[in-house]
Order: C-alpha cells, then structure tokens, then sequence
C-alpha cells in the first residue's frame, strides 16, 4: 500500500509525489508556516523521526477485537503508572 | 426577627446544606494517614485535567474554527485541548481502577461509584463528538462508521452524526454541561463520605460507627 507522502498515490501516479504533497501543505497552512521558525523546524524533524506518522496506522488483531498499536502503547503507559503509584513511596509531609 | 427553624426553603437549604458539608468538611487542610499513597492523587489529576480542558474549550468557543485551524496560537490552544483530553481520560481510568480495586463503594459511597461511572461514560460520549467536529478527514471517517453502527440501533434520527451543527452542539454545551455537573456532584459526595479507607484498615472509632457495625 502506498504511504502518504513517501510514494505516488491517487489515480494519477506520480502526480501527489511527496514534493507537491509538502507544497499543498504549505499552500493551506501558510500564514502558521511562515512564522515557524528553523529552530522549530529542526525541533520538529528530529521529533518525528522516530515515529513516521505518514503511514497507515498499525493494527493488532486478536479474534473480532481489532486494537491500534498507539492505543495499546497507551494502555500499557496506564498499567506501569497504576502498579508504580501502587509501589512507589509517598513522600511524607511535614508535622505528619 | 427569623426564628432558627424559618427563612422559607432558602434558609431549609442552607442548614441542610450547612449541617451535611460544614465548611472543615467541604475543604479540609488535612486527609487520613492511608491516603499517603500516589494512587489516591489520580482523582485530583483528572479534576486538574478537566478545568484545562474546559478553559481551552472556552477559548476555542470563542474565538471559532477559522482561527483554531489556520493561526498558530489558535492550533497551539486547539492541542491544548486535545492532549488535556488525552490526561484527562488517561488519569480517569488509572482512578477508576484503583477504586475498582478498593471497592470502593463500601461505607455508603454507592452513589459517588455510580456518579464517577456515569461521568466516564459521559466523557466518552463528550471525547467522541469532539472528533466528530475536527473538521477534517479523520471527522467525516468516523462520522461514516459512527451513522453506521447507531442507525443499527435506531437513534440515528435524534442523534445525526453527520449533522455538524448538532454535533458541535452536543460537544460544546450538552455533554460539556451535562458531565460538569456530574463531576461537582460526585466531589461532593466524596467530601461528605469521606475517601474509602483501605479494605484491611482498622476503623476509627472517632468517624463513628460503620454502616456494618450498625447493621
């Protein structure tokens, strides 16, 4: 399957390429781009490289229950925080 | 001059409501010693979770789509409100599970469980009808799917998923309003019962009989 932004798609390939896709982008967003600055730029590219966004979403499946990895991920923050506010010390407050 | 048991239904209120949550009561400066654990400060992070994400939907009430999707400060509020949801709902069920887990409708406090169970349904339904008014793909996909599996069940005529207006309505002032009564009654029952001590906790003499002892 074709992933947005990295490969042709639509029924005219070669026409959405990635450059023409940022310019789209660019077009509807220009005001908001054009203050962005290089350092937030940068910021950005280095945040999204280790999770490419572009693509489509990755699914589990188990039986008729279909999952997104990113809401299981989120799940398993929820696990590891509960059992830590179960285990972790509370600091003491003072005179108590 | 107004005799103590007088002042109409205005002064019957305020002694109720004076003699169920006196002010000590209502906002206490100090908790019983069991609370000293991280699992008793979820309840809080949601309450903090919710102002935000209520402040910020505020904001964006006001000031409207044309500036929440195409000005920076306007998409810097628009995620505010996005990722207080994302706290919100993420704190609310690591509450829900620690006092699933203390049982924690014991000692009379059924109704703050039912008020607190009634809230997250409310959030959810309040959670989804604000993706339905993203106002862009990802809205009319799940809009699709949602007519789908509710004209299933026959509600799709009173609530249109596709009808925008009656969408945003929902999200901005029912549910908003709706949810935030909820979560007002539900503190005030948790101040007037009390936080649910621990199942294995020695009672207090001092908080008066339980309901098992008077039984």
């Amino acid at each position: 399957m074709g992933r947005l932004g990295h490969e042709p798609f639509g029924p005219w390939p070669g026409r959405f390429s990635r450059p023409s896709y940022k310019a789209l982008y660019l077009l509807s967003d220009f005001e908001g781009s054009r203050r962005m600055t290089g350092h937030l730029q940068s910021v950005e590219r280095v945040l999204s490289a280790p999770i490419d966004l572009n693509g489509t979403g990755h699914y589990v499946h188990w039986g008729v229950v279909q999952l997104s990895v990113a809401n299981l991920v989120v799940i398993g923050v929820m696990v590891v925080v509960f059992v830590a506010a179960l285990l972790l010390p509370f600091p003491r407050g003072r005179g108590r | 001059m107004m005799s103590e048991a007088g002042g109409g239904w205005t002064g019957a209120v305020r002694r109720r409501a004076e003699r169920a949550l006196p002010p000590a009561k209502l906002l206490p400066d100090t908790q019983p010693a069991y609370m000293a654990s991280w699992i008793y400060v979820f309840g809080v992070l949601t309450v903090a979770a919710l102002i935000v994400v209520l402040v910020t939907g505020g904001v964006l009430a006001l000031k409207g789509p044309a500036w929440w999707h195409v000005s920076g400060t306007g998409k810097y509020v628009n995620s505010l409100h996005l990722w207080s949801v994302e706290l919100f709902m993420f704190f609310m069920v690591v509450h829900l599970w620690g006092k699933f887990f203390m049982a924690a409708w014991r000692g009379r406090r059924a109704l703050t469980w039912i008020t607190g169970a009634v809230c997250f349904f409310t959030s959810i339904g309040t959670a989804f009808t604000g993706y339905l008014v993203q106002q862009n793909f990802d809205s009319q996909w799940i809009a699709g799917q949602a007519k789908d599996g509710l004209n299933s069940v026959g509600i799709g005529a009173f609530f249109n998923v596709l009808d925008f207006g009656q969408m945003l309505m929902w999200h901005i002032v029912l549910l908003p309003f709706v949810l935030s009564l909820l979560a007002v009654w539900h503190i005030l029952l948790v101040r007037l019962r009390g936080i649910v001590p621990p199942i294995d906790a020695v009672p207090d003499p001092a908080d008066g009989p339980t309901r098992e002892a008077a039984q």
